[in-house]
């Protein structure tokens, strides 16, 4: 009996057991060109959470620097040893078989608060090869504190061919780390919330010379005024600005500071001053 | 008015056009051969006797959405289209064969004037409409042995790549 079907038939009956995880890891133990097959959906989007925890039930409503989403101490089992935690994940991404070449998104949480170790330097080696089909990443609360030294190199390592990027209670160092970060990707759509950096660039008396990826679309959520003006102005520098067409802003309260800022930089499209000052005021 | 088909074996089917227009590949050949029957090489009288039993059916079903990729996900089968379907695995496997060879919805999408590539992608989708539903039906739930006996499929894994392929695999949360 022959149960020979073309590749692209078999790829619409695995399209049938997507969302089945249990059937396409049997399937993937079946034979090499079903492990393929059943990887190709396995592995498609990872969530990857960590400390692997339920999330707090309750958000923190704050975009501070210094508050990280954390679980009430009660329910939060203290890792055994620093670094423990991280291991089966780096050993995953590290695998000789390459399950991550079939991402095409992640959607990485992390829960990080002071009894939780920050991810290891090797989470994310340099260069994509790992994640050739990497377009979307989505984070949030990656907060990692101020100890952990140059955090946003590891997105950095595999963010080469992303084109979306949603970053969710992500505190940056500087502005410099949140240009590198954006600058390594050919992000099309940049969907920000309750993000912030500690320090700004004067992008003004200090020209950035790293470029912006290619942004069509821009949605910015509870996002500080004063880092708003540091996007626009390393947009506005390399002439980028006309190119955005869509931008959304959602509880970003305008300040006296923020509109005279913007009219004393010529740098700033006109048209987008004008399109995020009426919405920051329909806000 | 009626078209003659001939399948693999030699065998003449003589089949009402309204019937045998469902099926893409035939609609394109009707037009260049006129009164001469038409050769189907690549199915046999038993399976094309199955996917014209099929095709005699939806006859008057309204045309099939154009497939753009986004094809649903669910593997429900109607109660008439799962009676027709329960046939052996190896008859199953034909009419699936036979269904992407003869690319029968396709055909709807060229009436509709709707490029050539959109067509291939409908036609995949022929083929995967009600046969490959049913396999993914027929995997849903089985171990890798229960699998491999199912389909006389060979286990090619080394010990230690399957050791390998189960680690990786306990990242796929069970639900």
């Amino acid at each position: 009996m022959s149960f020979h079907l073309p590749n692209e038939l078999w790829e619409i009956i695995f399209d049938g057991l997507l969302g089945r995880r249990r059937t396409l890891k049997a399937c993937s133990l079946v034979c090499r060109s079903w492990k393929t097959l059943a990887w190709k959906r396995l592995f498609r989007i990872l969530y990857l959470r960590y400390p692997k925890w339920e999330a707090p039930e309750i958000l923190p409503n704050s975009r501070s620097w210094n508050v990280l989403w954390a679980r009430p101490p009660k329910q939060t089992p203290a890792p055994r040893r620093a670094g423990e935690g991280w291991a089966p994940m780096l050993r995953f991404f590290n695998s000789p078989l390459h399950p991550t070449q079939h991402t095409t998104k992640i959607r990485i949480e992390i829960f990080l608060h002071e009894s939780v170790v920050s991810p290891p330097s090797g989470i994310f080696k340099p260069g994509s090869s790992r994640f050739p089909q990497l377009r979307e990443i989505h984070v949030s609360a990656f907060n990692l504190p101020l100890r952990t030294g140059e955090p946003w190199a590891y997105l950095n390592n595999i963010i080469s061919q992303v084109t979306t990027l949603e970053l969710a209670h992500v505190n940056f160092r500087s502005f410099d780390d949140f240009m590198a970060l954006l600058a390594s990707s050919r992000c099309i759509e940049l969907i920000m919330s309750d993000s912030t950096w500690r320090t700004a660039t004067n992008v003004q008396s200090s020209p950035p010379r790293l470029h912006p990826p290619p942004m069509h679309r821009l949605s910015l959520a509870r996002i500080d005024t004063l880092a708003i003006t540091a996007l626009c102005d390393w947009l506005g520098h390399f002439n980028h600005l006309p190119k955005i067409r869509e931008v959304t802003l959602r509880g970003c309260s305008p300040n006296t500071a923020f509109r005279s800022g913007y009219k004393q930089r010529p740098l700033v499209s006109d048209s987008l001053i004008i399109g995020l000052f009426i919405m920051l005021c329909a806000s | 008015m009626s078209i003659t088909i001939v399948t693999s074996d030699n065998e003449q089917f003589c089949v009402e056009k309204l019937v045998a227009q469902r099926i893409a590949l035939i609609e394109d050949m009707v037009e260049n051969a006129g009164d001469r029957p038409i050769p189907l090489p690549n199915v046999t009288a038993s399976v094309l006797r199955k996917i014209l039993e099929y095709c005699e059916h939806h006859k008057n079903d309204p045309l099939p959405p154009y497939d753009d990729g986004s094809r649903s996900r669910t593997t429900h089968i109607s109660e008439w289209d799962q009676k027709f379907i329960t046939v052996d695995q190896e008859m199953l496997f034909e009419i699936i064969l036979a269904a992407n060879y003869l690319e029968m919805k396709p055909l709807l999408y060229v009436r509709l004037n709707v490029p050539r590539v959109q067509c291939l992608t409908a036609c995949n989708a022929v083929a995967g409409d009600i046969g490959c539903k049913t396999v993914a039906n027929m995997i849903k739930g089985k171990s890798p042995e229960e699998i491999r006996k199912l389909f006389n499929i060979v286990n090619n894994f080394t010990p230690e790549e399957e050791a390998q392929i189960r680690k990786e695999a306990e990242w796929a949360e069970d639900r």
